[in-house]
């Protein structure tokens, strides 16, 4: 059994990291916002996490702090992630639909850009050697695995509580949830910034994971993937995206002894949960149990 | 300063079309006031500049003392007018429950953070909202399926979970667009009941848009006509209908009349 943690537990803890990433583009889409800017603040979280736990600046503060390094380095990239999100999100939050999907892309690589021409992210190169909080990689879970039911806490809480209804009333109708009264551009803006933020520390708690940090962090790839997490998994669960974060980093590894084709099963996976489950694989369960259960499309 | 609404000379183009042209009205307290016209007279347009929907291009707006002309739709429906849409829109992935418990959150104390640290003041208001918001569906006779789906209802009881829903605001004015639209006969002479009903039970105000000329002539205290874009009458029921330029406008007068 110590085999499998070791040999499998770096797989564990990107699954779990991975659906950090997930959820912070679920929070947006709680609003009905479809926001693809989550890897830019994931790749901004990671530069202030590892240019505060290498620049040498900063060395006597490590040095007095220790491990609680570590948690100042999440605090700063949450306070960074939450003013720009709202600096973003405000302007770009008068988009709708496909619109702000191309805002939030043209986001990410306006930070892709910018992180690759200022000297104190390293440039293409990025930055090496970040201090390592543990020894073992699985032991990151007491990083992530706490950020990911927290998060999972606020996606539950806010879903079933009194003020959660305005951001879901704005996910149905825009306007009808104004004539409600419903604050139409602070919920949006809350959901987003909420997203911003979850992604903003989890990029600040993977610098020292992934040991280095560069600009192919952020990339449209990363963004496509990450949004592929939540329609696989199923956009209106709260375990979709800890679902489609879990098949699409472990099948690659799954599918290894099939050396180079896997990546062709890989894709042939993908394109048939669209195709057979369009609600995502939570969907796909939820309309499968009010099937069995004899009362069919209550889903 | 009697009116409850107050608006002066709104103005409002769409390019080339003059949708409402210098548009006054005046809706005073508890009165049942109807706003009839031909198709494409800019009745709606005229709801969506009283609330904030469209901007106007010129004129004002008072709402019970406050000028709300620049406002936005959020704030003048917390200032208590509430309104319901021609083509219905409810938020249709939400439950009946929640779809009326909007509105009442809307006026809540207790933002998203007390509500995440569980305060027992958030909860107490969530309890209240609940209470409430059963009430009305209760009194639209939906209570019984507070529990579906707003999407699942057919169009008659969508009509009336609408109105439940605009009443959950605790509206002092209420703008229904057109709510006997598709509905039966049988329905629509329980519909100007219900109308009476709720106005004397929540003390409000009502302005409706409308068709049904019996309807309205039946139900409303004043009714206001309005083709073109321009106000053409003003005045008790009985008195707009035999109006002149009303009747032009609704039989035609001229080769455009039923544009």
């Amino acid at each position: 059994m110590s085999g499998f943690f070791e040999n499998y537990g770096f797989l564990i803890v990107t699954i779990v990291q991975q659906a950090l990433l997930g959820l912070s583009i679920y929070f947006p889409l709680m609003a009905g916002q479809l926001s693809l800017a989550s890897i830019g603040f994931y790749s901004l979280g990671g530069y202030v996490a590892a240019i505060m736990g290498t620049h040498p600046a900063l060395a006597p503060l490590r040095e007095a702090l220790g491990f609680w390094m570590f948690p100042l380095e999440w605090l700063g990239a949450l306070v960074l992630s939450v003013i720009l999100g709202i600096a973003v999100g405000y302007p770009a939050l008068r988009l709708r639909g496909i619109y702000l999907a191309l805002a939030t892309v043209a986001f990410v690589q306006v930070v892709n850009v910018a992180v690759l021409n200022m000297p104190i992210a390293g440039g293409a190169v990025g930055i090496f050697g970040i201090p390592q909080a543990f020894e073992s990689r699985l032991d990151y879970i007491w990083f992530f695995g706490p950020l990911f039911f927290f998060a999972l806490f606020l996606v539950w809480r806010i879903g079933n509580m009194g003020r959660g209804l305005a951001f879901f009333a704005v996910r149905e109708d825009e306007l009808a949830a104004g004539a409600m009264g419903v604050a139409t551009t602070g919920n949006k803006v809350t959901a987003f910034v909420l997203g911003c933020a979850l992604a903003g520390v989890t990029g600040a708690m993977s610098a020292p994971f992934l040991n280095t940090w560069n600009a192919r962090q952020g990339t449209f790839d990363a963004s496509v993937t990450c949004l592929a997490y939540v329609l696989i998994g199923g956009s209106r669960s709260i375990w979709g995206p800890l679902c489609g974060a879990a098949l699409l980093v472990s099948l690659p590894e799954l599918l290894r002894p099939l050396k180079d084709s896997r990546m062709i099963l890989n894709g042939v996976v993908l394109v048939a949960a669209c195709v057979y489950l369009p609600q995502g694989i939570m969907g796909g369960l939820a309309a499968l149990r009010a099937r069995l259960s004899g009362r069919g499309g209550a889903a | 300063m009697s009116a409850l609404l107050q608006a002066t000379d709104l103005r409002r183009r769409f390019g080339g079309l003059m949708a409402v042209c210098d548009v006054s009205i005046e809706v005073r307290p508890g009165e049942i006031m109807g706003l009839i016209g031909p198709n494409g007279a800019g009745k709606t347009t005229f709801f969506n500049l009283l609330t904030g929907m469209t901007r106007a291009d010129s004129g004002t707006v008072v709402f019970d003392g406050h000028d709300v002309t620049r406002a936005r739709p959020e704030a003048i429906a917390r200032l208590g007018l509430a309104r319901t849409f021609q083509n219905i829109r409810l938020f249709g992935g939400l439950t009946l429950m929640d779809n009326v418990r909007v509105a009442g959150r809307v006026q809540a104390r207790h933002g998203l953070l007390s509500g995440l640290c569980f305060t027992p003041g958030s909860r107490r208001e969530d309890e209240a909202v609940t209470e409430e918001a059963y009430g009305l569906l209760r009194l639209v006779g939906l209570e019984d399926r507070a529990d579906h789906l707003a999407a699942s209802l057919p169009y008659g009881d969508r009509r009336r979970l609408e109105i439940a829903r605009a009443l959950a605001l605790t509206p002092k004015l209420l703008l229904l667009d057109e709510p006997a639209a598709g509905l039966n006969p049988s329905e629509k002479l329980g519909l100007a009941d219900f109308i009476r009903d709720i106005k004397e039970r929540f003390d409000l105000t009502v302005l409706l848009i409308e068709h049904n000329v019996p309807m309205v002539m039946g139900l409303c205290d004043r009714v206001m006509v309005l083709n073109f874009g321009q106000t053409i009458a003003v005045g008790a029921p009985e008195d707009v209908q035999r109006d002149p330029g009303v009747i032009e406008a609704y039989l035609g007068g001229d080769a455009h009349g039923a544009a």
